[in-house]
This record gives C-alpha cells, sequence and structure tokens, in this order.
C-alpha cells in the first residue's frame, strides 16, 4: 500500500495532482478499501503531497503563492460543501464521478500536451499583482508569465473545490489544465501553484473524514509513508524533466483507472480487481 | 486573446524579492510540519513494535490525545503525526498572511486571512 501511495504521490507531485486522483482507485480497486475510507485517507495523503512535495516546488520557483491564495478563497468554499455530500452519498455514484473526472482529465492533459509555452510582452498589464517567474531547468531560460482570465479561474476553482471534498482528491485534474489552457499560466506553475492549493483544500476534507472517524490508520500511514519519499522523487522530476514527456504515460494511467471505476460502478469488475 | 506569458534570459526581476520571502518562510514551516509529523509516526511505529501491538483501525479523539501520549500508547503518537500534517498547510497560511503583512501587501494579507478563516471555520464546523 505504501508503495502504490509512493507511485500516486510521484505522478501526483510531479503534476500538481495531489496524488489523490490515482490513490482512491488504486485503494479501492487493487486493495478492496471501502470508498469512503479510501477517500479520507486521500485527502490525509494529498495535504502530505502538498506538504513534502511544495517545499521542493517552492525553491524551484514553480509556486505562484499570490494567485494561489486568491482561487484557494472559492477553492476552499467548495471543498467543504462536497465533503459534506460524500458522506452521505452511495460508494458507485463516487466511484462513477471520479471515473469521469479521470476521463476527463486524461483528455485535457492530452489535448494540454500540443499547447506550447505562450510568449508574450514582459510589460503586460498586471492589476493583481499576479506576475510570477521561475528558472526552467530543462530548457535553461527564465520564465515569466502573467494569469490571465481570473474571474472564470475564481468560479472553476470553486467547482474543483467541490469535486475535491466529495471525492477526496486535490481538485488538481481540474486545476492544471485550468491555469494552463484558461489562465496563461506555463505548466510548471501551475503544477507547482496547483501542489500547493491541493493540500489547502484536503485539509478541510480531512477534517471532515476525521470527525467522522473516518481515517483508519492501518490505511493511512503506509500511504504517507510512501508519499513522503513519491512526492520528493515527483518535485525533483518536476524541475528536470519537460513536462510534455510524461503526459503521455500519464494519460494511459488517468484513463485505465478512470475506465475502472466507471465499468465498477455500474457492476463490471475487471479480472485481478477485488 | 492576448498572450501575456513571456519567455526570456534575463535575471529576475527585482520586484519579486518580497514574494521570494514569503516562499522562504512559507518552505520551513512545511519541512518543520513534515518532519514533526514523521517523527510522531516513528515513535508510533516503535512503540507498536516494541509493545507488540497493531495499527489502530480509528485516531484518537482529540481529548484523549495528551492522556495517550502520557500513558505512551502508541495510537495518541500515530494520531498527533496525522492531525500535525493536516494542521501543516494551515500554519503555512497563517505564516504566509503575517509575511504579506509585514511587507505592506494589504490586498494579499487580507486574502490570505480569508483563506485561513475559511480552513479555520471548516476544521470547526466539522469537529463539532
Amino acid at each position: 500500500m505504501g508503495i502504490a501511495a509512493g507511485f500516486a504521490a510521484i505522478f501526483g507531485s510531479m503534476l500538481g495532482l495531489g496524488g489523490g486522483v490515482l490513490l482512491v482507485p488504486l485503494l479501492t480497486l487493487f486493495f478492496g478499501v471501502d470508498p469512503k475510507v479510501a477517500v479520507g485517507a486521500s485527502a490525509v495523503c494529498v495535504v502530505t503531497n502538498s506538504v513534502v512535495g511544495s517545499s521542493v516546488h517552492m525553491r524551484s520557483g514553480f509556486t505562484n503563492i499570490r494567485l494561489a491564495m486568491l482561487l484557494q478563497t472559492t477553492t476552499a468554499l467548495g471543498a467543504i460543501s462536497g465533503a459534506a455530500i460524500a458522506i452521505s452519498a452511495n460508494p458507485n455514484v463516487i466511484n462513477f464521478v471520479l471515473g469521469i473526472v479521470l476521463i476527463y482529465s486524461a483528455f485535457s492533459m492530452l489535448s494540454q500536451r500540443r499547447i506550447p509555452v505562450p510568449n508574450a510582452p514582459p510589460d503586460a498589464p498586471d492589476p493583481l499583482a499576479l506576475r510570477g517567474s521561475y528558472r526552467d531547468q530543462a530548457s535553461r531560460r527564465i520564465v515569466e508569465y502573467v494569469p490571465e482570465r481570473i474571474r472564470l479561474g475564481l468560479a472553476i476553482s470553486g467547482g474543483s473545490g467541490v469535486l475535491s471534498g466529495m471525492l477526496g482528491i486535490g481538485g488538481g485534474v481540474i486545476q492544471v489544465p485550468l491555469m494552463n489552457l484558461l489562465m496563461r499560466i506555463p505548466v510548471k506553475a501551475a503544477a507547482g501553484t496547483s501542489s500547493f492549493m491541493v493540500g489547502m483544500t484536503a485539509v478541510a476534507t480531512a477534517a471532515v473524514f476525521y470527525s467522522q472517524d473516518k481515517l483508519d490508520p492501518r490505511v493511512v500511514v503506509p500511504c504517507m509513508i510512501g508519499i513522503f519519499l513519491g512526492a520528493q522523487i515527483g518535485s525533483q522530476i518536476t524541475r528536470r524533466l519537460p513536462t510534455h514527456r510524461l503526459i503521455i504515460i500519464f494519460v494511459l494511467v488517468l484513463a485505465y483507472l478512470g475506465i475502472s471505476l466507471v465499468l465498477k460502478a455500474i457492476g463490471i469488475g475487471l479480472p485481478g480487481q477485488d | 486573446m492576448n498572450t501575456r506569458a513571456t519567455t526570456s534570459d534575463e535575471d529576475e526581476n527585482e520586484s519579486f524579492m518580497p514574494v521570494d520571502t514569503v516562499v522562504g518562510r512559507a518552505t520551513r514551516v512545511f519541512r518543520a510540519g513534515f518532519s514533526g509529523s514523521l517523527a510522531l509516526l516513528i515513535v508510533g511505529m516503535v512503540l507498536i513494535v516494541t509493545r507488540k501491538q497493531s495499527l489502530p483501525s480509528h485516531l484518537v479523539p482529540l481529548d484523549e490525545i495528551v492522556p495517550g501520549l502520557i500513558e505512551g500508547s502508541a495510537a495518541p503518537f500515530v494520531t498527533l503525526g496525522i492531525l500535525t500534517m493536516i494542521l501543516t498547510p494551515v500554519i503555512s497560511t497563517v505564516t504566509i498572511c503575517l509575511t504579506f503583512l509585514q511587507q505592506g501587501d494589504r490586498r494579499y494579507a487580507r486574502l490570505s486571512a480569508v483563506v485561513v478563516l475559511i480552513l479555520i471555520l471548516s476544521i470547526s464546523l466539522s469537529l463539532r
């Protein structure tokens, strides 16, 4: 279970997804963990992945803290309502919704792969002082950006918060494509900022599951230990590799897990799964 | 649609330096959080092994943590390790808020304060 969590953390931290989007299906499909317990454990693991991974992302300059604080206002409110829905929801409904989210994310990542890093003048208007910059080790250049479409970003962040609270994922599956495709933020900065945000979002979710006595240390502790290692590895990979090389593998993993969960929700189990 | 990002070989603009201070402090809080959490989990695991116990299936309620720590039981250490991790982003956000305030960036100090309030509110509601 710890190895599975470490695997989820490597990919999660690498692409700013928190890891929950991979961990919940891994726990439910391959370890037979009850979906609600898996969602609770995942929320703690998302926080862990965020804390460990962000400490590396921040040093790399990938985390835009001002942007994170701005978007987090709507994301956190969405997470509270999502967590309340999850406590009383049918496990099959959770599996189905998560499956659809994964398939959507796969298509988003695939389309994101083909979009080049946008170029623009350095004196672009920046009324909210959200300009960010980082040194890209892969291309050995300084990348500067100013986020666009802030209002739309705030609205969609609220929606990703609802999904996060409901499913125990960090919401990064929505946030990263949102930031990159709509707000014109480079992928590494989107991943670093999302990685920071998903931890704050998952705090509220984890607290809800703690109060409901749905955090099982037999599941949480092995996963946390795996994530301590996996998140650091994933963050270091982000620094050194062009993200588009990793997206194809990630899309395949997301699509497989998404389809598996949708099939499980409608009563069709794949061979080798509980 | 205007494209507003740019790539250049220029050194980082001086205007980013205040944010670097925020990043530095937040990073230190994160490191302290995960180091503390990991240490508590290790203590809990050592107690489980030495006392031939098994990992608990439930976390300890808040009001039973301190008595349990005094008794030297494993479950309170494991619970505190998990709770330390959960609270680290909250402490980090408070630190970020205070740093923005110290730098005179009132807009983002206020936004950070709103995020802290939402986090505290959601945690308080969930623990009732």
